[in-house]
């Protein structure tokens, strides 16, 4: 993917450039507001990830500034920890998710991917299926096999939101967000024990595992490669 | 220089120009008084000279009777006080009466200032001439009383005026007065504060006037900033001590994990640690900072009505697991209608999730844990209850401070900011934090004002 990093602390766009570069991406750098917002009005990016603070044209001025032209690029805010209402500002503000620093590269890089994807009627699918597994999202109702699996409303979310993301690293915040709508950190290993008991009924009765773990980001759902 | 001062004092101003009216009107009143008497008194005494003059016209024309030269010689010797005036001019003969010469009166009536008698002040009488069958009569008596009611009312009003002006000038001075001891009080409170003594509040009187309820709401005022200073400086006390031994910890891990790698070793559990304890440390600074600003009350703005009740069962929800994880059982009661709050759905989640994630902590397995929502007209009540050991009841208001750990508690995990939060965040809905027994095990129960009050957030309902 193309990404275009707003940032304007050196070591901190130093190590998440070369990260995002080392993964296949494309990423250039923009080290102040400004010449963020003429980058990314005149190419074309897939993500952007933009730092609220910056000197001339801080983040969130920049965003508006984008969606007021009618750029819809995918917008990520990077943001210092304590500031109790940016996120819901920076959302309003037009941009897409949202980071607080410190972060670990892995939760970036697990979000970069998943703003990139846009496949065309994602959001109006009414079937979700890898190898032998299927949601049908109206009925409400997993099957794997053929055989319909028994799951909490909260496990068929979980399910859901990892079978959306399928072949992409989905954090253990990304699920607390987007499962629970959590947007605190409560110890993320209640987050293990809901994947666990979720494989217990997915993947255990079955031969080939869907749901796997990666190490120090999160999880991934997809066949066995 | 002190009645230089009291002269420009704005309330003894306002007490000058009120007296003044007040004089003014009185004044005015006096007058209308006085003229009214007067006028009356006059037509009394007018009465009492027709009433003379027509008897002794009537007696003059009755045949027979005494003349009018006998009547005049009869009144002008009485030897009463009140000797009336009388003349009489006939048409045919000498003129009679007791009138001083050179005094020329016209027709009708007449005041006139005369002494009768040689030696006698001069007094008003009142004089009546008309003509009568066989020639012109005059006659007047004297108005003494009517002087008198004058000289009399003078003196009253003249006297009232006098008290009033007394009373105002001394009144006027004793409210400035009190007015300016109250305004020194103040400049003197209000010094005070800005040269940094936050502790200081403005003086408050027993009258509970508009006056005291300003500074009500002005002391107030001072009492949240001081509390927000206190908070800020807190912040930095806890920050600097507390998470001075984490970033210690941290440094020696790292330097551990260079240690090993330098030997030829595998640095990576080293830095498996330190990268966990980064993130702890980042939690209990976010941690620190969010109760920072809960307590200085910014996120009141973001308030919206949300209902208790499906806030508290995902949480239910989501650590059910862990608590089974863990040997217990969690379980959360929902009323069947709506628990109506005012307030933020992130901060209660966050609440609810701390309360019980301090349960799970700190019980044995075999525990039993249980969220309850109560709606309530006076407002929505959370009661989340254990069967574990509980609070001794001497610790449990120290617990909700910052850092602070149970003794007993003091190896386990923990930031030891739960209950600071769960404090703050019930303090910024204006709600009530109880921890009581549950016999066994500790009940934590909060009492939320009900929504109607500041509601100025929008009114659309928030599911969380």
């Amino acid at each position: 993917m193309r990404i275009l990093l707003v940032e304007d602390d050196r070591s901190t766009s130093d190590y998440v450039v070369r990260g995002l570069r080392e993964q296949g991406h494309v990423c250039e750098l923009a080290e102040t507001g400004t010449d963020g917002l003429t980058r990314a009005t005149r190419d074309s990016f897939d993500v952007m990830v933009v730092d609220r603070m910056m000197p001339e044209l801080d983040g969130l001025s920049l965003v508006r500034a984008l969606r007021a032209t009618g750029n819809s690029t995918p917008v990520l805010f990077l943001t210092a920890v304590g500031s109790v209402d940016d996120r819901v500002e920076g959302l309003e503000a037009g941009a897409d998710d949202y980071l607080v620093k410190p972060f670990s590269f892995a939760e970036l890089a697990a979000r970069v991917q998943a703003l990139g994807r846009r496949p065309p009627g994602t959001a109006d699918v009414t079937k979700l299926q890898v190898a032998d597994l299927e949601l049908d999202l109206i009925k409400r109702e997993a099957r794997r096999g053929g055989v319909v699996l028994d799951l909490l409303p909260r496990e068929f979310a979980l399910l859901e939101v990892l079978m959306r993301n399928a072949d992409r690293v989905v954090t253990r915040t990304m699920l607390l967000e987007q499962v629970w709508n959590f947007h605190f950190d409560p110890k993320t290993s209640v987050v293990e024990t809901h994947i666990s008991r979720l494989r217990a009924k997915v993947d255990k009765p079955f031969d080939t595992p869907l749901i796997h773990t990666v190490k120090q980001a999160g999880y991934s759902l997809h066949a066995p490669r | 220089m002190r009645r230089d001062s009291l002269l420009r004092s704005s309330a003894f101003q306002a007490a000058i120009l009120v007296s003044a009216l007040v004089i003014l009107s009185l004044t005015v009143a006096g007058t209308i008084a006085y003229v009214q008497t007067a006028r009356s008194a006059r037509a009394l005494y007018d009465d009492r000279v027709a009433t003379l003059f027509d008897s002794i016209a009537q007696a003059a024309a009755e045949p027979g009777g005494r003349g009018v030269e006998e009547l005049v010689s009869t009144y002008r010797y009485s030897a009463r006080q009140d000797v009336p005036l009388i003349w009489w001019q006939p048409v045919r003969g000498r003129a009679m009466g007791n009138l001083p010469p050179n005094i020329a009166l016209p027709v009708g009536w007449t005041t006139l200032q005369i002494s009768t008698r040689d030696g006698e002040a001069a007094a008003s009488y009142r004089v009546l001439k008309r003509p009568i069958p066989g020639g012109m009569l005059t006659v007047g008596r004297r108005d003494q009383e009517r002087d008198r009611i004058a000289r009399e009312m003078r003196g009253a009003i003249g006297w009232g005026l006098a008290v009033a002006l007394g009373l105002a000038l001394a009144s006027g001075a004793l409210v400035a007065q009190r007015v300016r001891r109250r305004h020194r009080a103040f400049t003197e409170a209000i010094s005070a504060i800005g040269a940094g003594d936050l502790a200081a509040r403005l003086p408050v009187s027993r009258a509970d006037d508009d006056i005291d309820r300003l500074a009500h709401a002005i002391n107030e005022a001072l009492a949240r900033l001081a509390a927000l200073v206190e908070t800020m400086q807190q912040i930095s006390t806890d920050i600097a001590h507390d998470l001075r031994t984490p970033l210690n910890r941290l440094s020696l891990r790292i330097d551990a994990a260079h240690a090993a790698a330098e030997a030829g070793g595998d640095p990576r559990a080293e830095l498996e640690a330190a990268t966990r304890d980064c993130t702890e440390l980042a939690q209990t600074f976010s941690a620190l900072l969010r109760i920072a600003q809960i307590e200085a009350g910014a996120r009141r703005a973001r308030f919206a009505r949300l209902d208790l009740g499906p806030l508290v069962a995902e949480v239910c929800d989501f650590y059910d697991a862990a608590a089974e994880d863990a040997g217990m059982t969690l379980s959360a009661e929902t009323p069947e209608g709506a628990a109506w709050l005012h307030g933020d759905a992130e901060l209660l989640q966050q609440l609810v999730v701390n309360l019980i994630e301090n349960a799970i902590r700190h019980c044995p397995p075999g525990t039993r844990i249980t969220c309850r929502v109560d709606p309530d007209p006076g407002g929505a009540r959370i009661s989340v209850r254990d069967t574990g050991p509980g609070i001794p009841e001497a610790e449990r208001n120290r617990v909700l401070r910052r850092f602070y750990r149970l003794e007993k508690s003091r190896t386990t995990a923990g930031t030891g900011l739960g209950l600071a939060l769960v404090q703050a965040i019930a303090d910024l809905h204006g709600a009530t934090l109880v921890l009581d027994d549950a016999a066994p095990g500790l009940d934590v129960r909060l009492n939320f004002p009900p929504p109607a009050k500041g509601a100025q957030s929008s009114n659309a309902p928030v599911s969380p």
